[in-house]
C-alpha cells in the first residue's frame, strides 16, 4: 500500500468536512452572530473570511520560508516542492486578503486603499510572493535557488506585517481587537480559522502532489529521451 | 486508489460545491431583508403638515428625520454588496484555483499515460 493510497481516505473525509463547514459557518457568520454596531454594520461580516485567510497567507509563507531553506542547506528536491507549493497558495490566499481587504476599507475608511504600515508591508509580502511565482517560470537554470531566497526573505517580512499595527499609527484595527469581540463572534472567527486551516492543508496537499507528478513525469521523459524511445 | 485518482475524482465536485458557495449571499441578502417595514396610514397626510411648517421638522431633527432614514437605508443596502461582493470574490478566487489545479492534474495524467503507451509500443518493438 503506497502513502499515496493510504492517505486517500483522510483526504477526502478533511474535503467532505470543509464543504459541511463552510455550509455551516454560513450559519454562524450570518445567523448567529450580533451584528456591528457603528459605520461597519452588516460590513463587518467580512471579517470572518478576511482574517483567516491573512492567517494563511502567513502560514503559507512561513512554510514556504522553511523549506526554502531547507531546500538551500541540502538540494533536496522533495523541500523544494513544498517550498512551490506553498508559494502559490499564499498568492491565492494573499489574492483573497487584498480583494476583501480592499471591499471592506472602502465602507471603513471611505476609501479603496491608504498606504498605511500594515496594508504596504502586507502588500510587499503578496508581490514577493507573486515574484517567487514569476521568477520560478520565467528564471529558467537556478532559478529555484534565487525564489528560495525570495521565499526567505517574505517569511522574515512577516513579524513586521503583524506588528505593524504596534509599531506605526495605522487605520488598520491592531490584534487587540479579538479578545474585545463578542463572544459568539469570537466563536465564529476561530471556527472559520480551523476550517480554512483544514482547507488550506488540502490545497497545499493537492498541489504537492502535484509538483511531485510533474517532476517525475519530466524526469520520466528525459529517460526516454536519452534512451531514443521518444523523440 | 491512489491520491492522485482521487484527486482527480474529488476536484470536479470539489469545485461544484465551491461554486455554489459563491452563490450564497443571496443567505446575505435574505438576512438584511428581514420584515417589512411599518407604514403607516397617515404618513401622506403628515409628510405635507410638516413641509407646510417647519417648525415641525425642526422637532423632529434626528433620528426621525426622513433624511436620516434615507441614509440609514443607503448605509444598509452599500454595506450588503460590499459583503456579497467579497464573498463572492472569495469563493471565485478559490473555485478558480482548485479548477486550475484540476485541469493541471487531468493533463499531467493524459501525458503518463500517453508517455507509458509509447514505453510499452517501444518495449514490444
Amino acid at each position: 500500500m503506497t502513502d499515496s493510497s493510504r492517505s486517500a481516505p483522510l483526504f477526502i473525509g478533511a474535503a467532505v468536512a470543509c464543504i459541511f463547514g463552510f455550509g455551516y459557518t454560513l450559519s454562524l457568520i450570518f445567523y448567529q452572530t450580533p451584528l456591528s454596531a457603528g459605520p461597519l454594520y452588516f460590513n463587518q461580516k467580512i471579517f470572518y473570511y478576511h482574517v483567516p485567510c491573512a492567517f494563511m497567507l502567513f502560514l503559507a509563507v512561513i512554510i514556504c520560508g522553511i523549506a526554502s531553506i531547507n531546500y538551500l542547506r541540502g538540494r533536496n528536491q522533495k523541500w523544494d516542492d513544498v517550498s512551490v507549493a506553498a508559494a502559490e497558495v499564499s498568492v491565492v490566499f494573499g489574492t483573497i486578503v487584498m480583494v476583501t481587504g480592499v471591499l471592506w476599507a472602502k465602507p471603513a475608511w471611505g476609501k479603496w486603499w491608504v498606504w498605511d504600515a500594515r496594508l504596504t508591508s502586507a502588500l510587499l509580502l503578496w508581490m514577493t510572493m507573486i515574484a517567487y511565482q514569476l521568477v520560478r517560470k520565467y528564471g529558467g537554470a537556478g532559478s529555484e535557488r534565487l525564489a528560495s531566497g525570495l521565499g526567505v526573505f517574505a517569511m522574515v517580512n512577516i513579524p513586521l506585517v503583524y506588528a505593524s499595527t504596534r509599531l506605526w499609527k495605522t487605520n488598520h484595527p491592531s490584534a487587540n481587537t479579538v479578545p474585545s469581540l463578542d463572544p459568539s463572534m469570537r466563536a465564529a472567527l476561530w471556527f472559520s480559522v480551523l476550517l480554512f486551516t483544514v482547507f488550506f492543508i488540502l490545497l497545499l496537499r493537492l498541489r504537492i502532489d502535484a509538483r511531485r507528478a510533474e517532476r517525475r513525469l519530466y524526469e520520466c521523459r528525459e529517460m526516454a529521451l536519452d534512451a531514443g524511445i521518444i523523440e | 486508489m491512489t491520491l492522485r485518482a482521487t484527486t482527480l475524482r474529488v476536484l470536479p465536485v470539489l469545485a461544484l460545491l465551491l461554486l455554489g458557495f459563491s452563490a450564497v449571499p443571496g443567505v446575505a441578502n435574505a438576512q438584511v431583508k428581514g420584515p417589512a417595514p411599518y407604514a403607516s396610514e397617515i404618513r401622506d397626510k403628515c409628510i405635507a403638515e410638516m413641509e407646510k411648517d417647519d417648525r415641525i421638522l425642526a422637532a423632529c431633527e434626528g433620528s426621525h428625520s426622513s433624511k436620516y432614514h434615507v441614509l440609514d437605508a443607503k448605509q444598509a443596502i452599500t454595506n450588503k454588496q460590499f459583503v456579497v461582493a467579497a464573498y463572492a470574490a472569495l469563493w471565485g478566487i478559490v473555485t478558480i484555483f482548485v479548477l486550475v489545479l484540476w485541469l493541471r492534474q487531468r493533463k499531467l495524467s493524459v501525458e503518463i499515460t500517453r508517455l507509458q503507451a509509447e514505453l510499452k509500443k517501444a518495449a514490444a518493438e
